[in-house]
């Protein structure tokens, strides 16, 4: 490992950052006296990749979306008003387990091409309800809730404050001459903010942003409060005309080159991230919304169920990805781009009377691009037979998991910088096929070989003591213990392990009585199994 | 003393910022400098939003001791939101009135009890963007007075979210609990908003009981609302807990809106504090007023209640940075009065906007506007007329755009972001300057772009309140003096003259000529451009 990486990997983000942005100091001094700033600044990875983030905001209902055709029977039972007949589920090619929502034909065929990629019940433990708190730990990768303790900082933030140290101030620069990240809103978002700053910058109008150019650069008048506020405000006038006019002249280097629908707004958001991509930002990271998810009521018609709102939202989804993907490729620039949609939780698995569903918890995502890796990573929802409201569908995959996949397979971020990102160890999953990090692709990349992991436990059901037996394939293996409203009560191992079999025992867990889950996570399998304890 | 003359002494006496502080320091002796249109636009922007030429004649006619009496004592009772919504639509198109209310009439006191949860739900949320409008209504509405920049400090301090409540009428109950006493007590105050509904809602005071203790609220007390997390604030885990216990028990009641005291959810042990607290015991009881008031008694009887909330007010009214000689000659014998009144709020602030500290240099033009600020502060210092707060039909429209615009530039009212209320005021190192940045500076310059080119704003009404409009030095003088609290140097104001004024010439009869023979095509293209340079500028960011 040459010094540059090896001193970008192991300062911790969290540490440095703060003392490194600390106000206009490190500008005066970025050019000539700070060396630590000058080293900071060659140590960005030169990658010309593009990750978009799409947020479905207001909690995307997963099932409706990746309808389990396997499990049909029970999920038409939990959701009879608004369930998708089961003849209408678009299949996908190479499996009959599940199906795509009849709205997303478009879709459909991106995913037979081999460019999209389904991750099952994407969730984390003991999940919030509530859509700002949830978006909050989906944006920040921090589950935890107390909010003293949770940082306030985004998951790309950070990666984008460990690749970039020293932003605003000193940017633009010849590494990084264009903005870090943009976001398509009215709102900066949490997942790109840093420290102190936010790594991106808003626009909702690539072509009129702010035009102000400050002629005056005197302080006459002489307090130091009112000069170190004006100043501060010249500098932010100042890059936000420098970063305007950037975005401008790359927007209008470009053309579109697909045909996008109409009356869509996430198109109209992809649309304009095409245009600045092929206009030739180095920026990194996109944010787009689509809201009105929050279908609580009338998610669908009555007469016919697979039309209504959230066919109306599934539609806007999968034909702007579509649109977005063909325009990417007529560019020729659909190599370098990425995506993935997420939304702050999924829906309850059993409908309300009002025709829709209320707040639940994990969810499917999609990825999708060129470089995604066909297939559906995890096995449709678990959904009991006598559905209860309560019920929510327990995730299988960390989302912090899709994020070091991203960061990883994507964006080329090694250990430690990944954990310090992340904030700890998550395993990354095989979303991406050819990235450009070298990660070897791995050859069971959708649970099939899952069956042949060994996972169970002596005695079953147990009262005080018992032992689990599990196989490995070798690397990162987690078991987690998880109760009946799927939260992780406990973690029982999670570590690097040589392939092979192992025991772990658990004596007098303290843990009330009744149904648990006992869950093994190697690499992308993953098995389940139910344990009861006895009183 | 003229202004100039003022800065002159200014210059003299300070280089550098944090050590100048201490030598030159004011301190709070009350200030008996020169009262000029400096002083008045320095004292109305920061304790109002905007200084209109109107309230800036009036109070040059009085004397700094006078202004702030005024400012401090003329508050107004406002009479409630009302209905201003028709029929509300159902799933299948059917229509619905709220019965509860007929339009015009407020709903504050009725309890929503629409039969169709969705209806209910509906009424609700057309309460709340009642409430909205109508505080927007009065902020812009406001007298000569303090009260509308107290009362959005109070919701800064105790920071109740709507996403948490979603209550119209709690939200308004809670609001006027802030109104009423927004210059008021502040240790009642504390003690109303503990067992507030809304603070019970938001911060799950109503869960907390002798079987299963909730923290939250106790916690937050201390940390935020009272005494702080100052370096001499030694409150431990142990008094959270003690706390919590002292106030279990305390519930909502929906109709009549209000809270009670359910005993039987009440932890009656003894309750014991740290030395922080002087080791106070609370001794148990089946009284649960009597244990609040000695729970509040016990807090504000330390130094620090009086110190965090006189910090939190500087912050908000003076300046964010608080160094050693700002905390020994201004915190603390602020704090002194506070605690001496009984935490009566206004002798504190009396002796504060009073004195030779809040009108020293140092602390003029260092304050980044909030979007309130920049919002109705610019309506106003236009003259811009606006609908009284009770015209639910003309004037609720307007006053929620101005709702809008404020949370478009992240000041959103009911919504702070989280319960401590908006960084600009609390996060190191930034603060104010976190109201500024690559998204909300367009905004701010789209925002009064549009006031110009929309011609929302009169420009020549403005510049008429220049001593003599047809002078473009005197016209200049004026305009800024009235706009921007950080002056422009005498070649940025030539700038500016020649720019706008004379067609990019050094000949001031281009500009005398235009404006003595009334050519309005000039001299309102003229003035639109200058105000919206001016408007742009980073100067005007700051009040």
């Amino acid at each position: 490992m040459n010094r540059r990486k090896f001193l970008r990997n192991t300062v911790p983000v969290a540490v440095t950052m703060p003392a490194l942005l600390n106000g206009f100091s490190f500008t005066a001094h970025g050019t000539s006296g700070n060396s630590l700033a000058r080293l900071f600044n060659e140590l960005a990875t030169d990658t010309d990749h593009v990750f978009v983030l799409i947020q479905l905001a207001g909690g995307n209902d997963g099932l409706n979306m990746v309808i389990p055709l396997d499990i049909y029977a029970n999920y038409y039972n939990a959701r009879t008003n608004v369930a998708i007949p089961q003849s209408q589920v678009l299949r996908l090619d190479g499996t009959d387990r599940t199906g795509f929502h009849p709205a997303m034909t478009a879709l459909q065929n991106m995913y037979n091409e081999g460019k999209v990629n389904v991750v099952q019940s994407v969730g984390y433990d003991n999940p919030s309800f509530s859509h700002f708190h949830a978006t909050d730990i989906w944006n920040s990768g921090d589950t935890r809730t107390n909010r003293r303790e949770r940082v306030k900082t985004g998951w790309m933030g950070r990666y984008l404050e460990n690749e970039f140290p020293g932003y605003p101030d000193a940017y633009p620069s010849p590494e990084m001459p264009d903005p870090l990240a943009i976001q398509i809103s009215n709102f900066p978002t949490l997942t790109v903010q840093g420290e102190i700053y936010s790594m991106g910058l808003s626009i909702t109008n690539p072509e009129k942003v702010y035009t102000f150019a400050n002629p005056f650069s005197d302080y006459p008048l002489n307090s130091a409060p009112a000069n170190k506020e004006l100043k501060f405000l010249r500098v932010v006038s100042e890059k936000t005309k420098i970063y305007s006019d950037l975005i401008r002249a790359a927007y209008q280097r470009a053309a579109t080159m697909a045909i996008y629908p109409t009356e869509n707004s996430l198109a109209d958001q992809l649309k304009i991230v095409a245009r600045l991509i092929k206009g030739g930002l180095k920026t990194r990271v996109y944010t787009v919304t689509l809201g009105e998810f929050d279908t609580h009521k009338k998610q669908v018609n009555a007469s016919d169920t697979t039309t209504g709102k959230h066919a109306k939202l599934l539609k806007n989804i999968a034909e702007g990805i579509s649109a977005f993907q063909r325009d990417l490729e007529l560019m020729q620039i659909d190599d370098r781009v990425m995506g993935m949609t997420y939304s702050e939780f999924g829906r309850r698995i059993k409908s309300n009377a009002s025709l829709g569903t209320d707040h639940g918890a994990a969810a499917p995502l999609l990825m999708f691009g060129t470089h995604a890796k066909k297939g559906i990573l995890g096995n449709s929802p678990d959904i009991p037979a006598d559905i209860q409201v309560v019920n929510n569908i327990p995730f299988q995959y960390d989302f912090r998991s899709v994020y070091a996949s991203v960061l990883e397979q994507w964006f080329c971020v090694k250990q430690p910088a990944l954990n310090s990102i992340l904030l700890q160890n998550y395993q990354s999953l095989p979303l991406i096929k050819g990235g450009p990090c070298g990660v070897p692709d791995t050859p069971d990349d959708t649970n099939n070989n899952a069956n042949n992991l060994i996972l169970k436990m002596w005695p079953n059901p147990y009262t005080v003591s018992g032992t689990i037996q599990f196989s490995t394939a070798g690397g990162h293996t987690m078991i987690q213990q998880i109760d009946a409203l799927g939260r992780v009560i406990k973690v029982l191992t999670n570590r690097d392990y040589a392939a092979g079999t192992y025991n772990v025992d658990i004596y007098n867990d303290g843990l009330a009585s009744g149904v648990y889950f006992i869950r093994l996570q190697n690499k992308s399998l993953q098995k389940v199994i139910t344990v009861v304890k006895m009183p | 003393m003229d202004r100039r003359a003022f800065f002159n002494r200014a210059m003299n006496n300070r280089v550098a910022a944090s050590e100048s502080r201490n030598k030159m320091f004011a301190g709070l002796n009350p200030y008996s400098g020169s009262w000029t249109i400096n002083e008045v636009t320095h004292l109305l922007k920061r304790t109002m939003f905007g200084a209109k030429k109107a309230d800036v004649d009036y109070f040059l006619t009085l004397n700094p001791d006078v202004a702030v009496d005024e400012l401090l004592n003329n508050t107004t009772t406002p009479s409630p939101p009302v209905r201003d919504y028709g029929l509300l639509e159902d799933d299948f198109g059917m229509l619905h009135d709220d019965l509860g209310v007929a339009q015009g009439q407020t709903w504050v006191n009725d309890p929503n009890t629409a039969s169709d949860p969705g209806i209910r739900g509906s009424i609700n949320a057309r309460r709340v963007q009642s409430l909205k409008k109508w505080w927007s209504g009065l902020i812009i509405n406001q007298g000569r007075s303090i009260q509308e920049k107290m009362v959005l400090f109070w919701h800064h301090h105790f920071s109740i979210q709507e996403s948490e409540v979603e209550n119209a009428q709690f939200l308004y109950k809670h609001h006027n609990l802030l109104r009423t006493n927004a210059l008021g007590n502040f240790k009642t105050l504390v003690r109303e908003v503990t067992i507030d509904p809304a603070m019970l809602l938001h911060l799950n005071g109503y869960l907390n009981s002798k079987q299963a203790p909730d923290e939250n609220y106790a916690r937050e007390m201390q940390e935020l609302f009272t005494v702080g997390i100052g370096p001499d604030s030694l409150y431990t885990e142990d008094d959270v807990i003690a706390a919590a216990r002292v106030l279990t028990g305390w519930r909502i009641n929906s109709d009549p809106l209000g809270s009670f005291f359910q005993a039987s959810a009440h932890d009656t042990g003894a309750k014991t504090f740290s030395a922080f607290y002087n080791s106070t015991t609370i001794p148990g009881s089946t009284n649960g007023d009597q244990e609040l008031d000695a729970l509040m008694n016990m807090i504000f009887n330390t130094d620090e209640a009086a110190r965090f909330i006189c910090r939190k007010l500087y912050k908000w009214f003076v300046y964010y940075q608080i160094d050693t000689a700002t905390e020994t000659d201004v915190i603390i014998p602020m704090a002194q009065v506070l605690k001496s009144n009984n935490y009566d709020i206004k002798p504190a602030l009396t002796l504060l906007f009073k004195s030779e500290h809040f009108f020293d240099t140092i602390n003029q033009a260092c304050y980044i506007k909030s979007p309130f600020d920049i919002i109705v502060g610019t309506l106003r210092e236009f003259n811009t007329p606006f609908p009284a707060y009770t015209n639910y039909t003309t004037g609720y429209p307007l006053f929620y755009s101005l709702y809008q615009r404020a949370a478009e530039m992240q000041q959103e009212l009911f919504q702070p972001p989280d319960v401590s209320g908006w960084p600009s005021y609390y996060q190191e190192p930034m603060h104010y300057e976190l109201w500024v940045n690559s998204n909300s500076l367009p905004r701010r310059a789209d925002f009064t772009d549009a006031l110009v080119d929309d011609s929302v704003i009169d420009v020549r009404a403005f510049a008429n309140y220049s001593s003599n409009p047809a002078d473009p030095n005197q016209l200049i003088a004026d305009v800024t003096a009235l706009l921007l609290r950080y002056p422009l140097s005498v070649n940025s104001k030539n700038y500016v003259k020649s720019r706008f004024l004379l067609n990019n010439t050094t000949d001031d009869t281009i500009w005398t000529n235009a404006w003595n023979s009334n050519n309005n095509t000039v001299i309102n293209n003229s003035l639109r451009n200058m105000f919206k340079f001016l408007m742009n500028l980073p100067e005007f960011h700051l009040c």
